[in-house]
């Protein structure tokens, strides 16, 4: 049988084009290349530190004077992972400043500090900073949870207090938190921990934030 | 009465090529011959109702070497035209069949009168 | 008027085709006009009248073009045109992530079949006396971590020692995970590295899928390797080829 080459129609032709561009971009999401979704970023931020699956608990915009994006917080059995996701058309979803707090059964609870990117404000003229504290609560005793951040130089002290009301539960009922501080403005050096408190008004040991890692105290 | 949704011409093609591909002035040659030459369109004519045909999906087109060598581009008869083939078929029938009734009657009451 | 003529008349009156349609149409045209003189010519006819006679039977070439441009209208041409611009523009925006993750795929074959041997290392300090070949695995869910070479710089004595370290995920597109390097990229390292006598590595080369730590090291020592991250652990015992007695 004589060979046949098909002439297809610009109809077609097109139809091809688009097909070809469709399977370029979805391989290039599979990739991790072009990230379609928070989701496929989620996915490499864990194989990174190599955590072990989560999934998303909560999310919020950017604060103001920050990038665009999507602040989350996702949870797994041993990590809890606060991310700035943000999605640009040449870059699709990429993951810009990330912290994460290992899960440890052997502790009352994990936390750490985030602070992404501050902005200038004109009115003061001074820095302001935005400050968060997320982890996790493992001691099924623990009924609050007391945040301290000391402003050390400029800004102000907070102290908050985390209670039910606040917990960020999974499906399997684990209890994750995520604190919102209030915007630090011009302040240039602070301390930061979090201590538990049990009902009967017993209290943890102080989990420090600040320095190259958290420590007990 | 349904509205066309192929003209004559299409109709004709379609239904040379549901019996085998052909190329252009193959079904020239074949719409004279088995019409007995009541049908001898303008040959020129026959391409935009071939590519007509093919930008609606009714046909498909595709090249392939003549016995003199030379390329030659074929028209095959695609599943949707087919089904268009057998509607305009159906329509054409009952079209021709009513009109042929009318004429009957008519003829009839000529002879009467 | 001859073939040419009619057909020049034919596309003169084509706006809405490209270059390649057009020519197809020429060629298409043209072989019918072939067949039909071949036709007149069988019976008979002089290849001039034959030509005439052809010409006769085609019609009026400036409706025929008129009608043929019809037949393509631009919206799929232009929607074609779209789609390859903005597949050529993903490319050139992914090329440098995607030739990254290819170049990590990479990274993880070399990793995991043909690791960089110690003695190919150029920047050690000393050349090892003795290289030992090595196979301790360790399974971190879609991780491996392998121990595959131990050199020590003297058999019998006191001196540096070197262990190398590779790993690499099943998916060799996933993201290089942050182990085998970690004892120094990281705070606090989820891998800890140590002597039997109690000594930390003092030095190392190598990158995230493949490592080579190199330790001071008490005659008889073997080292420890020790992680635990995110609920995944592991506590690996690695001899030293010692001579039997120093």
């Amino acid at each position: 049988m004589k060979k046949r080459k098909q002439l297809p129609t610009r109809c077609r032709r097109a139809l091809r084009w688009m097909a070809a561009l469709m399977v370029l971009v979805l391989a290039c999401h599979q990739l991790g290349a072009y990230c379609l979704t928070p989701e496929r970023v989620l996915r490499k931020l864990e194989q990174v530190r190599h955590t072990g699956e989560t999934e998303f608990l909560w999310r919020d915009d950017a604060p103001e004077g920050w990038d665009k994006g999507s602040l989350r917080l996702s949870g797994g059995d041993h990590v809890a992972i606060l991310c700035l996701y943000q999605f640009s058309w040449s870059g699709g979803w990429e993951a810009g400043s990330t912290d994460y707090t290992e899960r440890r059964a052997d502790q009352p609870f994990s936390a750490a500090h985030y602070q992404g990117w501050g902005r200038y404000d004109r009115d003061w003229e001074k820095n302001v900073d935005y400050h968060y504290v997320f982890g996790a609560v493992e001691d099924p005793g623990v009924m609050e949870l007391v945040i301290f951040f000391d402003a050390i130089e400029g800004g102000f002290d907070q102290t908050v207090r985390l209670t039910e009301a606040n917990w960020i539960r999974n499906d399997s009922g684990d209890r994750f938190f995520l604190c919102a501080l209030e915007p630090e403005v011009g302040n240039h050096s602070r301390a930061c921990s979090v201590v538990g408190c049990y009902a009967d008004g017993t209290m943890t040991k102080r989990l420090q934030l600040m320095g190259s890692e958290p420590r007990w105290e | 009465m349904k509205k066309q949704s192929i003209d004559h011409a299409q109709l004709l093609v379609l239904s040379l090529l549901a019996g085998e591909d052909m190329y252009g002035y193959q079904i020239i040659v074949e719409l004279a011959r088995r019409s007995d030459h009541t049908f001898e369109m303008k040959e020129g004519t026959l391409y935009p109702v071939l590519h007509g045909l093919e930008r609606a999906g009714a046909v498909e087109a595709y090249q392939q070497e003549a016995p003199t060598g030379r390329m030659r581009k074929y028209y095959h008869i695609t599943r949707k035209g087919t089904e268009l083939l057998k509607t305009e078929e159906e329509s054409w029938r009952s079209y021709s069949g009513a009109v042929n009734a009318v004429l009957r009657s008519s003829i009839g009451g000529l002879t009467l009168a | 008027m001859n073939r040419r003529d009619y057909c020049a008349e034919v596309m003169a009156n084509l706006r809405r085709v490209t270059g390649g349609e057009r020519a197809a149409i020429r060629a298409e045209l043209e072989a019918h006009m072939e067949d039909h003189m071949l036709a007149l010519m069988d019976l008979g006819y002089e290849e001039e009248l034959a030509e005439e006679r052809m010409l006769q039977h085609m019609g009026d070439p400036a409706e025929i073009g008129r009608e043929l441009d019809q037949q393509y209208p631009p919206h799929w041409l232009v929607l074609k045109r779209i789609t390859i611009v903005l597949t050529v523009i993903f490319i050139l925006l992914t090329f440098t992530d995607v030739a990254q993750i290819l170049n990590n795929a990479g990274d993880s074959f070399w990793a995991r079949f043909y690791p960089e041997k110690l003695m190919d290392v150029h920047h050690l300090k000393e050349v090892p006396e003795v290289v030992q070949d090595t196979d301790i695995r360790v399974q971190l869910d879609d991780v491996m971590v392998r121990v595959y070479q131990v050199a020590l710089e003297d058999a019998d004595a006191a001196c540096r020692a070197y262990v190398a370290l590779s790993c690499w995920n099943r998916n060799p597109f996933a993201e290089q995970p942050e182990i085998a390097n970690s004892y120094f990229w990281m705070t606090p390292a989820p891998l800890w590295v140590r002597t039997s006598s109690g000594r930390n590595p003092d030095g190392g080369s190598g990158w995230l899928w493949a490592f080579r730590y190199e330790l001071p090291v008490e005659y008889g020592d073997s080292v420890q390797l020790t992680y635990d991250a995110f609920g995944q652990t592991f506590d690996l015992t690695v001899e030293l080829p010692w001579e039997e007695t120093p």
